[in-house]
């Protein structure tokens, strides 16, 4: 029997049981919509992270610290002993390691990494936040070099300041585009004003920097050489610390695409490394880093260097070279590797509850086929008689599955895309409301497509593989005996 | 072309085995239009069962063409039933939801006959059978004795040398009966198709046949050639 034929007879077969055939199919359908829309959800996180790695240009990124910290220890608040496993002779970071560092052919830029705690002051609002410092050479990759509004500093000795939209919302500020046209309501609550780019762009803003009051050194040194220990407190409980406005002016303004998008990993804020090392700052942004400092290290001045490399490829090599300098290296490739792992048993855990539905559905399609088979006993016989092979039975049977399995993969497709869109719907209404950017949480690839209805028709057939050996095994005697 | 050496049938059943046929011999010649006779729960249902292959013997052969059908692989049965033999039933046996030309068409796609020559073929044999106005009618919008011409019109599709016929005018009124005999005895004559038939109407068979065999409890008691008296000059 020819293919055509058996799929003309299969088609004919379950339109005669129409109703059983949809009630089954349905099942089919339950059980892979379930299952896309599972996956989709981990794919959707995983393609967000991942582009998000890509855009931020992450995967030349490498991170070089003195030596590893015990990150756990640091998470519990035991600072000392998430330094414990710090040795003394690590190669200290410093200009002349940097120096080092720059030299090696597959290195493109690196510099030290310096973050600022500032306040911003834009048109009377506030913010704080941590700036960030980056040469201007940074401005040539991604993300710096595609940023929304304006551009990156074109030299080191720039006195602008690019802004995320995340550092402008905290200032109460949003920019008018095509997707803020007007504010939300929780915006016009929180006292939020929507500005064109025009107001913001080449506007001055004011950074405010704090530092030692070095008025109270000597006090301090006078007092405690006097031993007037309550005098000391008073007076630096008072004053400590003052504070520094500088004025930037606003070249560029970076807009997230959305929660996983384009915008700096670190900081609202980004100055030139040049104008960052000129502001009056304390040298500490945490407790961390004070205890850090009093750990008689050997001659540190930067906590940690940033470095990228030319491609991809080069990040094995070089990673290398820095661990026989001994400096600690960490990149995102790593980081990544680990996030694919988790992302892998999120996607296994999901894929098992659509797989549960899916069972229930090849177990419905057993139940149909045999209750089919009950049925066309005697057709079978008659088939048999005039000349049908137990494989042109077979074959029959099998069509029919693989049907079902066809229309409930492509069904169940279309069930899952208009259950996961109905979720976005419902989430982007919700973030929108907050004022968060829209995020695609679901992905429909087309390996996502084919796979499921692959994987429908082969859970068919596999459900279908006893019931057309059982049809292909009746007795032809006994079946034309069959009133 | 049929030969029976020493057929033996048992039906194996918990604690009382059937013997359905107990050592039959005889032989079919070519061309030749046998019946068979007997009582209800004689063999000769099984006998025609081995015969078309659908079934097998427990001792002893079935030659076909001198070919043995007890040694012959499941394809080879397959192949023998779908090419060498034509089988018409009692209760007609057609598949109730699909109309004349489909039941006809259906042993011609089992040989993978190209799709137009099997309409062709198929609309053919049921003007043949005097079918031509009820080729798209399903079985129920049809008579027995309809409903029995289809059925032979199907078991001529794949041009089988023999027709095996249980009881074909069974559940038929006598006139009705008289056109399905006229038909087989036509194919016989014209076509030259060996045609072995049950039938429990011993005029008929006496009549179309050239030899009768009777069967008793499993077991040939008669087997006797006839002289035909009435070969029909009808065409179809």
């Amino acid at each position: 029997m020819k293919l055509f034929d058996a799929f003309d007879m299969g088609v004919y077969n379950l339109r005669r049981a129409i109703l059983r055939t949809v009630l089954t199919t349905l099942g089919v359908v339950v059980g892979i919509g379930t299952l896309s829309s599972m996956i989709s959800f981990g794919v959707g996180m995983e393609t967000n992270i991942v582009d998000s790695f890509k855009k931020n240009d992450l995967f030349t990124t490498l991170y070089i610290t003195e030596q590893k910290i015990n990150i756990d220890d640091a998470m519990d608040g035991d600072f000392e002993a998430a330094l414990k496993d710090t040795t003394k002779n690590a190669t200290p970071l410093n200009d002349s390691v940097l120096s080092i560092i720059q030299k090696i052919p597959e290195v493109e830029v690196a510099f030290p990494e310096i973050s600022i705690p500032v306040k911003l002051n834009f048109r009377n609002s506030n913010a704080q936040l941590n700036i960030i410092a980056l040469p201007s050479k940074m401005g040539e990759f991604p993300p710096y070099n595609n940023i929304t509004y304006g551009k990156f500093f074109e030299s080191d000795n720039s006195d602008g300041i690019v802004l995320s939209d995340r550092a402008l919302k905290r200032m109460k500020i949003v920019i008018k585009d095509e997707k803020h046209t007007k504010l939300s309501e929780e915006e016009k609550k929180r006292g939020f004003v929507l500005l064109p780019i025009d107001s913001v762009l080449g506007q001055e803003i004011s950074v405010y920097t704090a530092d030692f009051n070095s008025n109270l050194i000597s006090i301090a040194v006078s007092s405690f050489l006097k031993g007037e220990k309550d005098s000391i407190k008073d007076r630096i409980s008072e004053n400590a610390f003052t504070g520094t406005e500088t004025k930037f002016k606003i070249i560029g303004i970076n807009i997230s695409e959305n929660n996983f998008g384009n915008e700096p990993m670190r900081g609202g804020a980004i100055i030139s490394s040049k104008k960052a090392s000129e502001l009056p700052r304390l040298n500490f942004n945490s407790a961390f880093d004070i205890l850090k400092k009093s750990d008689n290290r050997n001659g540190s001045v930067y906590e940690s260097f940033y470095v990228r490399v030319k491609t991809p490829n080069d990040i094995n090599a070089v990673k290398t070279k820095f661990k026989e300098m001994n400096l600690n290296v960490m990149s995102f490739l790593d980081q990544l590797d680990e996030v694919r792992q988790v992302f892998f048993v999120m996607d296994s855990i999901l894929a098992a509850i659509g797989i549960i539905s899916l069972f229930v559905a090849a177990l419905g399609i057993i139940n149909t086929m045999v209750m089919s088979i009950l049925e066309r006993k005697k057709e079978i016989g008659i088939m048999k008689s005039i000349g049908g092979s137990e494989s042109d039975i077979r074959k029959i049977y099998f069509v029919e599955s693989s049907i079902i399995g066809i229309m409930g993969g492509a069904f169940g497709l279309l069930l899952g895309w208009v259950v996961t869109e109905i979720v976005s719907l419902i989430i982007d209404s919700y973030l929108s409301k907050q004022g968060v950017p829209q995020t695609e949480l679901f992905s429909f690839p087309l390996w996502l497509i084919a796979g499921a209805i692959l994987f429908s028709v082969t859970i068919s057939l596999i459900a279908g593989l006893y019931p057309a050996y059982r049809a292909a095994k009746v007795d032809p005697v006994v079946a034309l005996r069959h009133e | 072309m049929i030969k029976l050496i020493n057929a033996e049938k048992i039906y194996k059943k918990k604690g009382n085995d059937v013997h359905a046929l107990k050592g039959i011999s005889f032989e079919v010649e070519e061309g030749a239009y046998v019946s068979i006779v007997g009582r209800s729960g004689s063999g000769k249902s099984t006998l025609l069962n081995l015969i078309g292959g659908l079934d097998s013997l427990t001792s002893g052969k079935i030659l076909f063409n001198g070919n043995a059908l007890n040694e012959m692989k499941k394809k080879e049965l397959e192949l023998h039933r779908r090419f060498s033999i034509g089988m018409i039933f009692q209760s007609f046996n057609l598949i109730p939801f699909r109309p004349a030309i489909d039941n006809v068409v259906l042993p011609m796609v089992f040989a993978e006959l190209p799709l137009k020559e099997r309409k062709k073929r198929a609309t053919e044999l049921l003007e043949l059978v005097g079918l031509k106005d009820r080729i798209n009618h399903i079985p129920a919008e049809m008579s027995g004795g309809e409903a029995q011409r289809v059925a032979i019109a199907r078991a001529l599709a794949n041009n089988p040398k023999v027709i095996l016929a249980d009881e074909p005018t069974g559940n038929l009124d006598s006139t009705t009966s008289e056109e399905i005999i006229s038909i087989l005895m036509n194919l016989n004559k014209s076509q030259k198709i060996t045609i072995l038939m049950i039938t429990h109407e011993n005029d008929i068979a006496r009549r179309v046949s050239d030899k009768i065999i009777t069967l008793f409890d499993g077991k040939v008691i008669n087997s006797e050639l006839i002289e035909r008296k009435g070969d029909t000059d009808e065409t179809i």
